[in-house]
């Protein structure tokens, strides 16, 4: 059985044509997935739909998800907060509006520690700040008494990971985790998620327009076009040889970029 | 080459409150001697990590924000140590493009007025020679005529940065700085709004100097490249020679955290 099962999710807008159309895909339990498509392409959205997240405004069509084995249209609101942010994770893009800026961050890694395991204040505070350490906030402690408006950008979502990853999920979202990042902070964060997802054994459902960062951390991956998935499978098969018109303008893109010296691979 | 523009010895110190305490500021430089020289017809590249200084570089470069010490000429001409219609005049050939498109554009003003506010400042232009102005340069950053009286909120983010840059290019300017200009875009729309920049920067004989963090913008698109690390220029090259032999280990650094991409020759 796998972790998460999406079978045929429809959804939309008020009387507006489907943005997400017959999604199907499944992921295993520690395993990785890339959702891969340009802006509008209803990738996002889908990762809401898995999270109970979609705005009011946003209709479920059709299709159903299934989270171990569970129906999530089946669930009690109760049940569904209890799955989101707790056996789910997930890290947005913006790090600075996904955090509260009037809560420190050891108090926000705090507050899920308490709402979805149950720990009392100070072993809370005390995994807290164990779990800043663990995403390379140092000293943990010292680091857990800061707001949001005093970390850098890289840390700022470091600290959104410790959030996510404390209540040990068994899915962790990341919704284009690096894109406002620097490059050097790029990588150092999808290194720490590459080293942490071996650690603990989450399974990944990683969401970007840029295909190196899928790359970097999912071995398969979907690629979508206006809310249809039009191609799917190994990356380095998409890379190979994209078979959807939407993969091979994306792969053109790079080409276009950066030259054709970027074909035999830069640095490490 | 004929030098169009040059900075010589750019300071530039911001007060920020003390990390701790209740009151009193320390001083941050944002800018510590920077020194360029930008060529009549050339694309300069300006490279760092976010609080590098590069920003404030690009804003000090058209003194929308005077320095503290040090000069920036425009075609010989100091700006700041002349009466302040002088530099409005001098404007025109000097614009800018912001990286964020969604906070640099009124959402209130049509697509009409935010593209021709130049040029009803610097020549006077008003009622339908205007609209008629708008409409030419609307559709010479390959956006439809007919979108002259939307407002900007009714554009998505790769069409409002199309208006940011008619808005720019709409008093003739000889040099353009835009900073991160594509960084709020996804793949496919940064090499098109790129692909825009360069016809235009070839049809009216511009100069640019295009501030980024991405490494992977540069090759395919500038000519020459200046590293900034902690508000100095640490590097400075033909993008070829920094690309191939980069000399200062933060250049190094910089490379290295480009993620690779093997994308086969084949697939291009």
């Amino acid at each position: 059985m796998s972790l998460l099962a999406v079978d045929e999710l429809t959804l939309g807008f008020g009387a507006d044509a489907d943005v997400v159309r017959q999604v199907s895909f499944e992921l295993g339990a520690g395993e990785s997935l890339g959702l891969l498509g340009a802006s509008g392409s209803g990738k996002s959205l889908t990762a809401l739909a898995v999270l109970g997240l979609l705005p009011p405004a946003c209709q479920w069509r059709a299709g159903s998800i299934r989270f171990e084995g569970r129906d999530l249209a089946g669930l009690a609101p109760g049940e569904r907060r209890d799955l989101c942010g707790g056996a789910m994770g997930l890290v947005f893009q913006e790090p600075f509006t996904a955090l509260n800026p009037l809560m420190t961050v050891g108090a926000q890694v705090a507050e899920g520690l308490r709402l979805h395991r149950g720990l009392g204040a100070a072993d809370a505070a005390g995994q807290a700040a164990a779990w800043l350490d663990k995403v390379g906030l140092q000293p943990g402690l010292e680091k857990a008494k800061l707001y949001p408006h005093q970390l850098s950008g890289g840390m700022r979502q470091r600290a959104l990971l410790a959030m996510a990853l404390a209540c040990r999920p068994r899915l962790l979202i990341c919704d284009e985790p690096t894109t406002a990042l620097d490059a050097t902070v790029q990588a150092q964060i999808l290194g720490l998620l590459r080293r942490l997802q071996g650690e603990l054994g989450f399974a990944l459902l990683i969401i970007s327009h840029d295909l190196a960062v899928i790359h970097a951390l999912a071995p398969q991956a979907l690629v979508m076009e206006k809310g249809l998935v039009v191609e799917r499978g190994p990356v380095a098969g998409i890379l190979a040889a994209p078979q959807s018109p939407a993969a091979a303008r994306l792969l053109r893109a790079y080409g276009m970029l950066e030259g054709d010296s970027m074909s035999e691979g830069q640095g490490g | 080459m004929v030098e169009l523009l040059r900075a010589d010895g750019l300071v530039k110190e911001y007060k920020v409150p003390k990390a701790t305490g209740w009151w009193g500021s320390q001083g941050v430089r944002a800018l510590d001697g920077v020194s360029l020289s930008v060529a009549a017809g050339e694309t300069l590249a300006v490279v760092g990590e976010s609080g590098s200084g590069k920003s404030t570089l690009g804003r000090s470069l058209l003194w929308l924000e005077p320095t503290d010490e040090g000069s920036v000429r425009f075609d010989g001409e100091e700006l700041g140590r002349q009466p302040a219609g002088d530099l409005r005049r001098l404007r025109q050939d000097l614009q800018m493009v912001f990286q964020d498109p969604y906070a640099s554009l009124d959402p209130r003003w049509t697509a009409s007025d935010l593209v021709t506010e130049n040029l009803q400042v610097h020549h006077g232009l008003a009622g339908d020679a205007r609209v008629e102005a708008a409409k030419r340069l609307l559709a010479q950053v390959g956006l439809e005529p007919s979108m002259v009286g939307r407002y900007a909120h009714e554009f998505s983010g790769g069409q409002r940065q199309r208006l940011a840059i008619a808005r720019a290019i709409a008093t003739q300017p000889r040099l353009i700085i835009a900073d991160e200009p594509v960084s709020a875009l996804d793949l496919e729309l940064q090499v098109q709004i790129l692909d825009l920049l360069r016809r235009l920067k070839a049809q009216m004989n511009l100069t640019l100097v295009f501030i980024t963090h991405d490494l992977r913008l540069v090759r395919g698109f500038c000519d020459r490249v200046i590293v900034m690390q902690s508000a100095k220029v640490v590097e400075e090259g033909l993008v070829e020679d920094v690309f191939a032999r980069p000399q200062h280990p933060y250049t190094r650094e910089l490379l290295a955290a480009v993620l690779p991409l093997p994308i086969p020759r084949r697939a291009r």
